[in-house]
């Protein structure tokens, strides 16, 4: 009876055991929004002779660039025989923890795009490959591209991806609302008040008073790390001090930073329940926008919406933005004939579909595309060009994944108020030093 | 499990041979005795190799691994250094952890209960003779066939504020706001909720179902003739009835809450601010997103604990209701 017993409880220890594990180890898919987009490339695989190199290429262009994007794709497979691409789309705020498992489990795709301010952990596990080489065996002039966007993708000499763009933020206003608000001068461009949190917090009051019925201003809740860092860097801010060894972001700058946003979704001016706020304002239902440049092609590609841009008001004194670059890499587990077809594949992005990257918004790294007419006559691209000189691009710090995904955690903690202001900076700075520490 | 079983019935079937040898000769029985009993053991370890193997490499290794991970600082690049017992101090020292840990919990004393009841009601109903009673069970299971991702985008839209159908209706029942069911403190736990209660019913619907079945008629029969009402009945001989598979139930409920994590990343990201953080998550976003796998795996360490905790009190809690059977 007792060994009865006793199998009864193995039995039962064992059963809780696997459900523990499980719960451990499982589920880790359930965060994928996963959005296979290969209606445009499947088309093309039927045709193609069954020597063609097949190889993946993961994006997270999900915002207005992904349609440009599959253009850009199909281009390449219409246009040559050997290789064809097939996409996967990955929801961007968890395309780091994919990308990186794919990197350290060497399973995943063949090509894929990466921020530069995220490809340095990746190049020092070497779980990249150069692509020198590559490029010059597949006729890749690398010297199109801006030096300044080489360098960048640079280790030790050797680059380590081909940097595609530069993309920031542009201020999208629209002309239908801020007419009825009376706001819009003659040209077509807003009419604010003076220049500061208070004179921007009281045009937003005017457009509330003028138009109740859509939000002033739409602001990126779910995104909050861009708006915040875009207003930070605005007022002078650095989320580093200067030799990387500290955090550098609790000071009254982040905090009246943070207070401003406060101010406009507790005025009302932003609904902060809102969950596609970019929707929102492509549908006519607010009057501002910080956006993306990769909004361009469908915010001032459709003339019916109205809808104007202008590089980021200096609102809280200077022309400092955000920003940062696409670049496309080559995984170094990749076989050495996916090798040689991604890279093909690359020149392709970089020469050929530039011009449709263009289009899409972001500013083009490849010199020919942003040196043609036909990227110039594009509207409003001088603003982009313009606005473009004043970026700041994250410190360049192995650890800036972990950091900015802390800083977003904790933001968004201070603007559903679980924490004050105060604290939430208090408790970024731990955070950062503890980071940098380990 | 069915592998499990055939072991202990061989150790029951060694006993019973021990038995019948009683009437042998000390020496020689003690001998024979010996050698039987190391044949049955061999047979229950062959009986039990086609689960061990992939019990070890599927779990035991991992967690092992997992144990040599989170006793250093482990990122992308690989081991950076060992740092001994240092990661599971710093989940101590972080309030963070406890905050996650209580909101796993809470979702455990929110869902279970009120999936373990409605699927209780839901299997009483279906029990009855009622028309299409097939079609209506399927259609009450149907949802746990989902993936938990397609579930839970299915009721992101659900709970739009502005145009999600939730709100739609409760505006044609007179409801003067919208209520913004994921971005809001006081909702947001009742709409993971509800998304998980309509999931997993069907579930424990058809396990009650089961259990309903296994009760004999002959009881109603009998407590009918005592003159019991519906209540008593049901109190006296559905409820005693169910207890194996209410046991069961709540057991997969607990683990299977503590285990939160789909709903509320895609759902919620664990928002709003990190109202909805929960275990699981907070490993999830250490590991892969922060790219600290040492702290992680430490995290995981305690975590797996704690449930292995709680899976041993609940049997214990169980077991001496059952008087110790």
């Amino acid at each position: 009876m007792l060994a009865k017993k006793k199998a009864g409880i193995m039995l039962t220890a064992g059963m809780a055991l696997t459900l523990a594990l499980s719960g451990c180890s499982s589920n880790n898919n359930g965060g994928t929004n996963e959005v296979a987009n290969n209606k445009a490339n499947e088309q093309n695989t039927g045709s193609k002779s069954s020597k063609a190199v097949e190889i993946t290429f993961w994006n997270m262009f999900g915002g207005g660039e992904g349609d440009f994007v599959d253009q850009i794709i199909k281009g390449f497979n219409d246009s040559q025989q050997e290789v064809v691409v097939k996409q996967l789309r990955l929801e961007s705020n968890e395309y780091y923890a994919k990308l990186g498992t794919a990197l350290s489990s060497s399973k995943g795709p063949d090509v894929a795009v990466a921020h530069v301010d995220r490809i340095s952990p990746f190049v020092k596990a070497k779980q990249l490959v150069p692509i020198d080489e590559l490029a010059t065996k597949v006729g890749f002039d690398l010297g199109q591209i801006s030096s300044s966007n080489m360098e960048s993708v640079s280790y030790d000499g050797k680059p380590y991806a081909v940097p595609l763009d530069t993309h920031f933020h542009m201020f999208y206003y629209n002309k239908d609302i801020l007419k009825k608000a009376n706001l819009l001068n003659a040209d077509e461009t807003p009419k604010f008040d003076t220049m500061s949190p208070e004179g921007y917090l009281n045009t937003l009051a005017q457009i509330k008073t003028a138009v109740p019925d859509v939000q002033a201003m739409a602001v990126n809740t779910p995104y909050f790390q861009e708006p915040f860092l875009n207003m930070y860097y605005e007022a002078g801010g650095d989320i580093l001090s200067a030799d990387m060894t500290k955090a550098a972001i609790n000071n009254d700058k982040a905090l009246s930073v943070l207070k401003f946003y406060d101010e406009i979704y507790s005025k009302q001016y932003a609904d902060i329940n809102d969950k596609n706020p970019w929707d929102t304002f492509s549908n006519g239902k607010a009057a501002f926008w910080f956006g993306g440049v990769w909004e361009a092609g469908v915010l001032l590609g459709d003339t019916s919406k109205h809808i104007g841009a202008m590089p980021l008001p200096a609102i809280f004194g200077s022309q400092t933005h955000w920003g940062s670059s696409h670049t496309l890499v080559i995984p170094s587990y990749v076989s050495a004939e996916k090798q040689e077809a991604a890279a093909k594949f690359m020149k392709y992005f970089s020469e050929v579909g530039g011009q449709t990257w263009g289009k899409a918004g972001h500013v083009p790294a490849n010199s020919n595309v942003t040196s043609s007419d036909e990227y110039n006559k594009l509207p409003y691209r001088s603003f982009f060009i313009e606005a473009q000189k004043t970026v700041k691009f994250a410190p360049q710090t192995d650890n800036y994944t972990t950091i900015i995904t802390t800083i977003s955690e904790v933001l968004q903690n201070v603007i559903f108020h679980n924490e004050s202001p105060e604290d939430g900076l208090k408790d970024m700075e731990k955070q950062i030093n503890e980071i940098l520490a380990n | 499990m069915g592998i499990k079983i055939s072991a202990a019935s061989a150790l029951l079937m060694n006993e019973q041979q021990g038995d019948r040898n009683m009437e042998m000769k000390p020496k020689e029985l003690r001998k024979k005795k010996i050698g039987m009993q190391a044949i049955a053991e061999l047979k229950a370890i062959v009986y039990i190799v086609p689960f061990l193997i992939p019990f070890i490499i599927f779990y035991l290794w991992p967690v092992l691994r997992g144990g040599w991970i989170s006793l250093h600082v482990w990122n992308i690049q690989g081991m950076q250094r060992y740092v001994a017992l240092d990661n599971y101090k710093r989940i101590f020292e972080n309030s963070d952890f406890y905050k996650y840990l209580w909101n796993s919990f809470y979702f455990v004393l929110i869902c279970a209960p009120t999936v373990i009841v409605l699927g209780l009601i839901l299997a009483l109903i279906i029990n009855q003779r009622i028309w299409m009673r097939t079609l209506i069970r399927s259609v009450y299971f149907l949802p746990y066939v989902m993936s938990v991702s397609v579930m839970s985008f299915i009721w992101l839209k659900l709970f739009d504020p502005k145009n999600g159908p939730v709100n739609a209706l409760l505006g044609l029942l007179g409801l003067p706001q919208d209520i913004n069911w994921l971005t809001d403190h006081r909702f947001v736990w009742w709409a993971i909720t509800i998304a998980t209660d309509w999931w997993t019913v069907g579930f424990v619907m058809v396990l009650f179902l089961a259990g309903l079945q296994e009760i004999p008629q002959d009881h109603y029969e009998a407590a009918t003739i005592d003159g019991a009402g519906a209540w008593s009945k049901f109190w006296y001989i559905t409820l005693p009835g169910l207890s194996r598979v209410m046991k069961i139930q709540v057991f997969y409920q607990v683990i299977s809450c503590l285990k939160l994590f789909g709903q509320v990343q895609i759902m919620t990201g664990g928002g709003p601010g990190d109202s909805t953080n929960t275990m699981i998550r907070y490993i999830y976003v250490t590991g892969f997103k922060k790219d600290m796998f040492g702290f992680a795996s430490a995290q995981s360490i305690v975590f797996c604990i704690i449930m292995l905790l709680i899976a041993v009190i609940q049997f214990k809690l169980t077991d001496r209701k059952n008087g110790g059977e």
